[in-house]
């Protein structure tokens, strides 16, 4: 509030300032009409401001200057000097008021009664005297007396148009390239040894200038945060909750003008989750929360972007609405709904019209905005995903450039000229040579192995219709896309490039979707910025069929990250195909059998000094050679599986589920071949025997099995279900009754807070062993 | 229409009159970086100081003969912020000039772009061409073109 209080009191002042010499330039000419409207708005917007700043005596009298205006707007009052000084005399008085609560920060105890009669008086008499003293107020008479010293030098600002800044900005910029063309004109005429001096100090204060110049359009997010709270307050006392609200990294600076595009988007997201996400006072209780909840909201700098997170402690997006709304709005089908992973349904409040609310209410709407939000800020350069914990709450990330105007990037020299990717969306930049890197070609797409992991690859020269460049060595800069997914751009040379200064493109060059700004660096040479997602747009309507199937999914608030595409290999010494989910592959890594060691039953390898069991293979080792394998994770831990081959990186979908054999999930097709679709957790024993759960519930199909099942698989664990307790076939796993007590734990029917405090102390649970 | 100033321009055979007031400078064309995959009427970008301009191949957006590389001058314009060089062969002066209707259809593209003729006195008869409209014609274009 502070800020926010600090920028009034800069601001009237100087509305007050230039309303007054507008007052008086109208005087001169009563007919301008215009001029007096303008002073009106202005007059306007300071009582109003004043009133939200709970400035009383401020509001009295702009709300008394204004009537008058309004009365000469209309034309039931005919201007005079009478008529001007008492506005003018109203002006001073609120510029004393402001003047004063800018030193103490608050506004002064006092009484204006003589200067709003005066006003008032003006307005029904029409005419007025001379001004006379206002004996009863301290104001009438300190104006003069203060007039020069109402604002202490610390609070001092000025604020200027980001136009006039941007005009500082390239005017800095031509000093640049005066510069440059200075040095080369030194270099080649030889100066004396001084004026290279002199010229290398003008170089540094340039330098500086420049650096001081973007600052200048920073502000800390404070300014963003300072209102929030009290939005906060005011709406939780409409809905009758008690939120508390936390601010986090108010000290982080961000551009204004993305500050400013910031704005509504939070606000709106803090309005939801009052309104949705945290729970009436009697559900919170019944859930063992506590009463107050609390909302948070932090900022923090990563690189050149700002991630702004609004967390709450609600009920979090009731999955299953969410997803009867998509199917009811056409956005999914039920097929698909059912194989969608908790990520994904929380990414569903992203789709156009779609709200979880069971009733409209006015704070929130119906529905209005995720999608709108995620446009917006999506138009920033940004991104914005959802995470939600069902029963616990809530988090939105924002995540969003730092400035709009200023980018660090790289140079890609091409035939000649340059372009620049912006390193915001870099995530790694490789030679071509690096043994990690793989360049391929199949079905008609380039691609690129990276680390095992296979990735769209654009060769930049093919996608901007230039010839290739003859380099021994090229570049692979995996690019992050907004979806989440990465891109291998393929380019010949990357050279490092400062800050560049971005403009806007003209409609006729964002058109063609894959430059988004354009940038005149210190050689003077235009450079165009690539859109890496633009470009990755491009690739995928292009791509057709073939491995990357799952990347036509252009609709990425529905299209699945990692966990929806499984790798499919033949494990070595088996005959049928076997897939593992994608998350859980690290990488392919071919290991010389010579690493290799039997150990116990098993084979153990070492790779890098790192020693890791291995699956497989079942069949004898080879003399020499190598070892083709994948290495998986889970659960923190790695081991490696052999593997005949690799076959493809598919999205499968489980058209038989297999209920004997452990390690399989289901069974799909893909290519008209068989696929076994392995639960990753099954190879790793130590984890396959130590997370299992058994639930006995005689009810088949009731709340264990929708609701207990679903809540303790995304915990983690591994679920068996039996009717009775003799059902149990193996000893040592905890087991979880439902309705009965011959178990480890028991569960009540329908006992949401007795759940979440079962998975809680599960961990505990599993470790004095429940045997 | 009143008597405004005019500069006097000519692109392929045709002679124009630009509005003076929309007109920021004519320079030559100097070190045009190329734009790939932008419409083929986009020239390529040039900085003028510490300016970006689009070049547009004005002929081109007539349906004259393409400028191709050799475009010799080029009239500066901003238009909604952004700045465009357009192409032109030959500036003369800057003259106040009365407009008429357009009396007939004109051929090739100069129908969308011209938005008045004047009667020069040595004989010729000058198309009216305002920025905005070459810009606007193009934009317009390049959607039809993306959808």
């Amino acid at each position: 509030m502070e800020e926010l209080l600090r920028e009034f009191v800069g601001e009237s002042l100087d509305m007050i300032e230039v309303v007054a010499g507008d007052l008086v330039a109208w005087e001169a000419d009563p007919h301008d009409k215009q001029r007096l409207d303008a002073i009106f708005r202005t007059v306007h917007t300071i009582k109003g401001s004043s009133s939200f700043f709970d400035l009383p005596r401020v509001t009295a009298l702009a709300h008394a200057a204004e009537e008058l205006l309004d009365a000469l707007r209309s034309g039931h009052l005919a201007a005079d000097g009478a008529v001007v000084a008492s506005v003018l005399a109203g002006f001073d008085g609120i510029r004393q008021i402001i003047g004063s609560l800018a030193q103490h920060g608050v506004e002064p105890a006092g009484e204006d009664g003589g200067l709003i009669a005066r006003l008032a008086d003006t307005l029904h008499q029409r005419a007025i005297a001379a001004p006379q003293p206002v004996s009863t107020s301290e104001s009438a008479e300190a104006p003069r007396a203060s007039e020069q010293s109402v604002v202490p030098p610390e609070w001092r600002s000025v604020r200027v148009p980001l136009t006039l800044l941007d005009e500082v900005m390239s005017g800095v910029s031509d000093l640049v390239l005066a510069r440059n063309e200075f040095a080369g004109q030194l270099r080649g005429q030889g100066f004396e040894p001084e004026s290279i001096a002199a010229f290398t100090r003008l170089s540094g204060f340039l330098s500086g200038v420049r650096a001081s110049v973007s600052l200048m359009r920073m502000s800390p997010l404070n300014q963003l945060f300072s209102p929030l709270p009290r939005l906060v307050r005011q709406l939780a006392d409409e809905l009758g909750k008690q939120v508390r609200l936390v601010t986090d990294g108010g000290e982080v600076e961000i551009d204004r003008e993305v500050m400013e595009s910031l704005r509504d988007p939070i606000v709106h997201a803090l309005r939801n989750a009052i309104d949705h996400g945290i729970e009436p006072e009697e559900v919170r209780r019944a859930a063992g929360k506590p009463l107050q909840a609390v909302l948070r909201i932090s900022g923090r700098q990563v690189g050149n972007r700002i991630k702004i997170a609004i967390e709450d402690d609600g009920a979090g997006l009731a999955e299953a609405r969410l997803m009867e709304k998509a199917i009811a709005s056409g956005h999914l089908t039920a097929e698909r709904a059912a194989k969608l992973s908790s990520a994904q349904i929380a990414a569903l409040v992203f789709l156009p019209g779609l709200s979880t609310a069971k009733a409209v209410s006015d704070i929130s709407g119906r529905g209005v905005g995720m999608d709108v939000v995620k446009a917006n800020i999506e138009r920033l350069g940004g991104g914005v995903r959802v995470d939600n914990r069902p029963g616990r709450g809530v988090t939105l990330t924002i995540d969003v450039p730092m400035t709009l105007t200023i980018i660090s990037a790289l140079a890609v020299p091409i035939a000649g000229q340059e372009f620049a990717i912006p390193r915001s969306a870099i995530a790694e930049v490789l030679l071509s040579s690096n043994e990690s890197v793989e360049c391929l070609q199949s079905g008609g797409v380039a691609l690129a192995r990276v680390r095992g992991n296979l990735l769209p690859r654009c060769v930049l020269e093919n996608h901007l219709g230039l010839p290739v460049e003859m380099v021994e060595e090229r570049s692979i800069v995996l690019c992050r896309l907004a979806n989440g997914r990465t891109l291998a751009l393929d380019v010949p040379d990357v050279r490092d490039q400062e800050e560049l200064v971005i403009k806007p493109l003209p409609p006729l060059l964002r058109q063609c979707g894959t430059y988004n700004g354009f940038s005149l660096p210190d050689n003077g040479q235009p450079m165009l910025v690539i859109d890496v997602d633009g470009i990755a747009s491009h690739i995928v309507a292009a791509a057709d069929g073939g491995l990357f199937e799952d990347v036509q999914q252009t609709d990425d608030s529905i299209a699945s990250q990692d966990e929806d595409r499984w790798l499919c290999f033949v494990p070595l010494g088996i005959a049928t195909q076997a897939a593992l989910p994608m998350h859980a592959v690290q990488r392919i890594v071919d290991v010389p059998v010579g690493a290799i060691s039997r150990a116990g039953s098993g084979f153990v390898a070492t790779i890098d000094g790192e020693l890791l069991r291995i699956v497989g293979p079942a069949v004898a080792l080879p003399d020499a050679g190598a070892l083709r394998m994948v290495r998986i994770t889970h659960g923190g831990m790695s081991m490696l599986l052999a593997v005949a081959e690799v076959t493809s990186l598919a999205r499968l979908d489980v058209q038989l589920s297999d209920s004997h054999d452990a390690r399989v999930l289901g069974v799909a097709m893909h290519d008209a071949t068989v696929i076994e679709m392995w639960d990753v957790a099954t190879l790793f024993p130590e984890i396959a025997d130590q997370r299992t759960i058994w639930i006995v519930d005689g009810d088949a199909g009731g709340w264990a099995q929708q609701v207990v099942q679903p809540a303790l698989e995304r915990a983690g664990y591994r679920v068996r279900h039996a009717a009775t307790r003799a059902a149990v076939t193996d000893t040592g796993t905890p087991i979880l009754c439902i309705n009965g007590d011959d178990g480890h734990a028991r569960l009540n029917d329908g006992d949401g807070h007795g759940l979440m405090q079962f998975i809680h102390e599960l961990p505990q649970l599993l470790a004095t062993g429940a045997a | 229409m009143d008597d405004e100033l005019y500069l006097i321009a000519r692109v392929a055979s045709q002679w124009l009159a630009l509005p003076a007031v929309s007109v920021e400078a004519v320079v030559a064309v100097r070190d045009v970086v190329p734009a790939p995959l932008a419409p083929a009427s986009v020239r390529g970008l040039v900085a003028i100081r510490s300016r970006l301009l689009t070049l547009i191949d004005t002929a081109l957006v007539a349906g004259e003969q393409s400028f191709g590389d050799s475009a010799p001058l080029m009239a500066i314009v901003a238009i909604d912020g952004h700045g465009y060089g357009l192409a032109l062969d030959e500036v003369e002066d800057v003259v106040a000039l009365p407009m008429t209707e357009v009396p007939a259809r004109l051929g090739s593209g100069w129908q969308a772009l011209a938005s008045g003729v004047a009667d020069h006195q040595d004989g010729r008869a000058l198309l009216r061409l305002d920025p905005a409209d070459v810009i606007a014609v193009l934009n317009s274009r390049a959607l039809d073109a993306a959808a």
